[in-house]
């Protein structure tokens, strides 16, 4: 997190208390921190207060980095940072750093929606050829060979009340059913 | 022989009040006549003058025959008014014989075409017995030797109104003049679960006769055309007999009924007893309520439960007990199947709500469905046949073109071709 007034830029990273004892964490949080050290006019690592007790402040007061303890009624700052003198370029680092991140994070959601976009083209294009299949083998009533009957008229011919009337088909059957069964 | 079945399929519907009728070239329509047929008095010096009345007259000429007004009754017979002719009503299965000939005529190509005879599909009430089907394959034996007949076959009204919708699994509610059948169909007619109701538009008829009499109407009463009317444009179907004749009682004015008839001085008010409205269509599906006990006692016929052949038609269960009893005679797994798919077919279904009463009048497929959650029965579907007037005869013409030719009639199966050509 970056805070940015009157020319001063203080970044905080923040260590979530549900992953402090999450050692990859810790170490980008970190890492992080010290990326930032003397690049903002102030940097602070904030570490839950559960974890405050693992870290060597010594090292952070080295590289200038404070460092906040908190947990769910306050927060404290237990080291102060180092200032820096910054320049307006350096300044705007924290504009930057902290436009990077979003960029990122931007970033990564593009790439994630292009995924999905994928996968929604691809159900779309099985379900227009389910469909198609699926009227390609819809009931049309011509007459059925069962009595050797050849058609003289055309499908048009026939009343409308014989289209998609699943009836045809089970009364073509009479019979053959119960032949097939006995059979 | 090529394409011999689709010109010469045919289809006839002999309904309560109209037999349709044509081969598959009619296209959707078939040709309609009344399902009757006129005796004249051929002793009449008229008719001896011109020589010209036959023992009976069918089909559109019935009414360049009718004489007094006061024989009509006893010489103007409906044979199918109940869905069943008695087996000794000689005088009705004259009628059938002289319709189905003047129907197979009336087609009858000319001569030089290839035509050998049609393939013949009758449809009849589904409690038809069975002398109905064996009087009516003589009828299209005869009418074979004047080359009419190739095959026939006969399959039953709901059977065809499946057939005609294109709904292989359902339940098929039939309701007519005389009687309402409840048949379940999968992809067969499962004939050992159908239940028959003696109760139909008969029964709407006369509770609107009872209403029209209280009202001070006795005379309008003894018309029949004129208690139909009454019924079919001021009858409703309550959503809840108890709200909504509470609701007509609270605010008259609101569901006033008033029905003039036009060029006449015939006119009926239902005033402040327009509540009534409301028992003519509730009577249809359900007579056991409370407020048609005074009806019943003052002596409006009950709905008997009566036998006729093997079926017994129940009198008083409502619709909605009928169609429950009906699939719980079929198999438990195709149950929810046939209650996915109910259809409601015949013109006792015609129940419209006018829009400023839709809160408490409403159709037959609400109120069936209403019927049947009472029982427990809920995720129905009921709909009516999209075209109530022609789905038997669609019906009988898809099983004439399909079924092979070779499939034989059996009386167990009740289906098949009985040929009667060589």
């Amino acid at each position: 997190m970056f805070f940015k007034g009157e020319g001063a830029c203080v970044c905080v990273v923040i260590l979530d208390h549900a992953r402090w004892a999450d050692r990859r964490a810790v170490m980008d949080s970190i890492m992080r921190a010290s990326a930032c050290a003397g690049k903002a006019s102030r940097t602070y690592i904030a570490l839950p207060k559960t974890a405050a007790s693992l870290a060597d402040a010594g090292l952070f007061q080295e590289y200038g980095i404070g460092l906040f303890t908190y947990d769910q009624r306050n927060v404290e700052e237990a080291l102060p940072a180092q200032y820096f003198e910054i320049s307006d370029s350096a300044a705007s680092l924290g504009e930057t750093v902290a436009a990077g991140q979003l960029r990122n994070e931007l970033r990564e959601l593009h790439s994630e929606l292009g995924a999905l976009q994928r996968v929604v083209r691809q159900l779309k294009e099985e379900l227009a050829s389910l469909t198609k299949s699926a009227a390609s083998k819809e009931f049309v009533p011509t007459l059925t060979s069962h009595n050797s009957l050849q058609s003289v008229q055309g499908v048009e011919s026939l009343p409308t009340f014989f289209s998609g009337n699943p009836w045809l088909e089970v009364l073509s059957r009479r019979g053959r059913e119960e032949a097939a069964i006995a059979g | 022989m090529s394409g011999y079945r689709d010109r010469y399929t045919f289809g006839m519907d002999f309904g309560t009040s109209d037999f349709k009728f044509g081969p598959i070239t009619c296209g959707d329509v078939p040709r309609a006549v009344h399902n009757r047929g006129y005796f004249p008095d051929r002793d009449s010096i008229m008719m001896r003058a011109l020589n010209q009345a036959p023992e009976v007259v069918v089909g559109d000429s019935v009414p360049l025959y009718l004489q007094s007004s006061d024989d009509l009754a006893s010489r103007l017979v409906y044979p199918m008014r109940n869905g069943v002719i008695d087996r000794g009503d000689g005088r009705a299965w004259r009628v059938v014989n002289e319709i189905s000939n003047f129907a197979l005529k009336t087609f009858q190509p000319n001569p030089g075409e290839d035509f050998q005879g049609f393939y013949v599909v009758a449809s009849l009430s589904s409690v038809s017995p069975r002398y109905m089907y064996e009087r009516l394959f003589e009828t299209m034996a005869e009418a074979a030797k004047d080359g009419l007949v190739r095959a026939s076959t006969i399959i039953s009204q709901p059977f065809a109104v499946a057939i005609g919708h294109g709904v292989t699994t359902c339940v098929v509610v039939e309701s007519g003049h005389g009687n309402t059948q409840v048949c379940p169909i999968s992809s067969y007619p499962i004939r050992s679960a159908l239940v028959a109701v003696n109760r139909g538009g008969g029964e709407a008829n006369s509770i609107t006769a009872e209403i029209l009499k209280d009202l001070g109407y006795g005379d309008l009463a003894r018309e029949e055309a004129f208690v139909r009317r009454v019924k079919e444009e001021l009858g409703l179907l309550p959503l809840d007999l108890e709200r909504a004749v509470k609701a007509a009682r609270d605010s008259p004015s609101k569901f006033r009924a008033k029905l003039r008839v036009p060029g006449t001085r015939v006119e009926v008010d239902f005033a402040e007893k327009s509540w009534q409205r409301f028992l003519i269509g509730e009577y249809v599906f359900n007579p056991r309520k409370e407020l048609f006990q005074s009806y019943l006692a003052r002596g409006m016929p009950r709905p008997r439960d009566v036998k006729v052949g093997d079926t017994v038609f129940e009198g008083m269960i409502d619709f909605g007990e009928a169609v429950v009893r009906s699939v719980e005679r079929c198999p438990v797994e195709l149950q929810p199947l046939l209650y996915k798919e109910i259809l409601l077919s015949g013109g006792n279904f015609s129940w419209e709500a006018p829009e400023k009463l839709r809160h408490y009048a409403t159709d037959a497929p609400a109120k069936m469905k209403s019927l049947l959650k009472e029982k427990g029965i809920r995720g129905v579907s009921v709909r009516m046949t999209k075209n109530p007037q022609y789905s038997v005869w669609h019906g009988c013409i898809i099983y004439g073109y399909a079924v092979p030719e070779d499939y034989r009639w059996s009386w167990e199966r009740m289906e098949g071709w009985l040929p009667v050509a060589a």
